[in-house]
C-alpha cells in the first residue's frame, strides 16, 4: 500500500478517489448494457431487412421463371399468334 | 553571435527525449512498416514542435502577446474547436468498409460488441490508479483500437493527455500483430483454434446494403446520440459506397479525403507532443494501461466467442472473437494467419472480417456512450 502512495505521489496523481471508482463502475455496467442492446437491435433489424429483401427477390425470380415457363409452354403448343 | 546559439541554449533533456521518440516513431514507420501513414507524420511533428523557439507552435512574447504557429493553429481549428479531422476521416473509413461479410453472418455482430469490454475494465483500473474519471475514460478508449475515436473522446472529455493517448493508440494498433497472437494463444486451446467454420454466405441484397447505414445511424443515434458524430459519418461514407450512383465521391472519400486527413492529422497531433506535456510518468502509465486495454479487449472477444459456442450448433472458432476489436483490417488478417498456421486449409478471413467491421461500428458507439455517460 505504501508503494502505491509513493507511485501516486511520484506521478502527480491523486490517490484513489472512491467517487471516481464508483462512477467508472456505473459507466461499465451502463456502457456494457447499452452497447449490447444497440448491437442486438442492429443485428435483428439488419437480419430482418435482409431476410425480407431475399424473400421478395426470390418471389420476383419465381414469378419471372413462371412467366418464362408459361411462354415456353405456349410457344411449344404452337399458339404463337404472330403469323 | 548570441543569436546563433539562442535556440541551442534552450534545449532541455526533455526536448532531446522527444527527438528520440520522434526518431523511433519514424524508424518504426519506415523500417517496420508499422502504421507508417500516421507514425511518420507524428514522429516528424514530435521533432518539429520540440525545437526551442520554433514558430510552428504558438509563441508567447514577453508582453504576453501570442503569435500563432501553424501546428497549434491546425490543432485548434481541425481538432480542438470542431473535431473536424477525426470525424471527416470516418467518411473515408466508412467508404472503405464492405459490411457484406457481416450482414451475411449477423451473429458476428455480437463479437464486435464483446470486444469493447476491455475499455470499461481499463477505465476502472485507471480510476483505481488515481486518474480522474475524464482522463480515465479517455485512456480506456485506447482499447477501441481506433485512432479517430480516441482523439474525439479525449477531446470531448477535455483530457490533458490527448498527445500520449493518441500516440499510444496508434502505436498499439500497429502492434496488433504482436499483441494479439500471444493473448489469443494464452486463452484458447489447440483444439479450439482448429475449429473450422464453413463460409456459406447468405446472399445480401443491394437494398439491404443501402438500408444498413441508415438503420445503424437511426438505432445508434436513438440509443447513444453522442455517438452520432462518429457513427453518422462512418455510415455516410458507407452509404456513398453502397448507393451505387456516387462512384467518384466514394473513391474520393476512400483515397483522397482519407489520405489528406491522415496526413494532416498526424502532424497536427504532434502539437500535443511538446516535451513538457509528454515526458512525464503519466505517459508511461498510459502506455501500460493502453496495452492492458488491448489485452482485455482481445480476451473479452475470445471468451465471448467461447460463450456463444455453448449455445450454438455451428461452432465459432474463438480466435474470431479477437478480431472484434476495431483495428481494421489488421486484426482480421492476424486471425487469418493464425488460423492458417494451425491448419493450412482453415480459412477464417471472411468471418474475421465480419467481426472486425462489427468492431468498427461498436467502437464508435462505445466512444459516444462513454462521452454521454461521463458528461451526464
Amino acid at each position: 500500500m505504501n508503494m502505491y502512495f509513493i507511485i501516486a505521489a511520484a506521478v502527480n496523481l491523486d490517490p484513489m478517489n472512491k467517487d471516481n471508482v464508483l462512477k467508472s463502475l456505473e459507466i461499465m455496467w451502463k456502457g456494457a448494457l447499452a452497447i449490447f442492446l444497440t448491437i442486438a437491435i442492429i443485428l435483428f433489424v439488419s437480419w430482418g431487412i435482409n431476410t425480407l429483401c431475399n424473400k421478395a427477390r426470390a418471389a420476383i425470380d419465381k414469378k419471372r421463371a413462371d412467366i418464362a415457363a408459361k411462354a415456353d409452354k405456349d410457344g411449344g403448343n404452337g399458339e404463337n399468334k404472330t403469323e | 553571435m548570441d543569436f546563433l546559439i539562442e535556440s541551442i541554449s534552450q534545449v532541455t533533456w526533455q526536448n532531446a527525449v522527444m527527438w528520440l521518440i520522434g526518431g523511433l516513431l519514424i524508424f518504426l514507420a519506415i523500417k517496420k512498416d508499422m502504421e507508417p501513414a500516421l507514425l511518420l507524420p507524428i514522429g516528424f511533428g514530435a521533432i518539429l514542435v520540440n525545437i526551442p523557439l520554433s514558430n510552428v507552435v504558438n509563441e508567447i512574447a514577453a508582453d504576453g502577446t501570442v503569435t500563432a504557429g501553424i501546428i497549434d493553429w491546425m490543432f485548434e481549428v481541425g481538432i480542438e474547436v470542431s473535431e473536424a479531422m477525426p470525424i471527416l476521416l470516418f467518411i473515408g473509413i466508412g467508404a472503405m468498409i464492405d459490411f457484406g461479410p457481416l450482414l451475411s453472418n449477423p451473429r458476428l455482430f455480437l463479437l464486435g460488441g464483446a470486444a469493447q469490454f476491455g475499455i470499461f475494465l481499463t477505465i476502472l483500473l485507471a480510476t483505481m490508479i488515481g486518474f480522474n474519471i475524464n482522463d480515465a475514460s479517455a485512456i480506456g478508449i485506447i482499447g477501441a483500437a481506433d485512432g479517430p475515436t480516441s482523439i474525439l473522446v479525449a477531446m470531448k472529455l477535455g483530457s490533458q493527455f490527448l498527445g500520449p493517448i493518441t500516440v499510444v493508440a496508434y502505436s498499439y494498433m500497429a502492434l496488433v500483430p504482436i499483441i494479439q497472437p500471444a493473448v489469443v494463444k494464452m486463452c484458447t486451446t489447440k483444439k479450439e483454434r482448429l475449429i473450422r467454420m464453413d463460409y456459406n454466405p447468405v446472399s445480401v441484397s443491394h437494398t439491404t446494403k443501402v438500408l444498413f447505414p441508415i438503420v445503424v445511424t437511426l438505432i445508434a443515434g436513438l440509443i447513444a446520440p453522442k455517438s452520432l458524430a462518429l457513427v453518422g459519418f462512418l455510415m455516410f461514407g458507407n452509404l456513398l459506397r453502397e448507393c451505387g450512383v456516387l462512384r467518384l465521391l466514394s473513391e474520393t472519400a476512400q483515397n483522397i479525403l482519407a489520405n489528406l486527413i491522415t496526413l494532416l492529422l498526424g502532424i497536427t497531433i504532434a502539437s500535443q507532443m511538446k516535451a513538457e506535456n509528454f515526458v512525464t510518468w503519466e505517459t508511461a502509465i498510459i502506455l501500460c494501461l493502453g496495452l492492458l486495454a488491448f489485452v482485455f479487449d482481445t480476451v473479452a472477444g475470445v471468451m465471448f466467442a467461447k460463450f456463444m459456442n455453448l449455445f450454438s450448433k455451428k461452432k465459432i472458432n474463438p480466435m474470431i472473437g479477437a478480431a472484434g476489436i476495431s483495428a481494421f483490417p489488421m486484426s482480421a488478417r492476424v486471425i487469418q494467419k493464425m488460423g492458417l498456421k494451425e491448419d493450412p486449409s482453415n480459412h477464417l478471413l471472411m468471418h474475421a472480417i465480419g467481426a472486425n467491421v462489427s468492431g468498427q461500428i461498436a467502437s464508435a458507439i462505445v466512444g459516444g456512450l462513454i462521452i454521454g455517460l461521463v458528461l451526464a
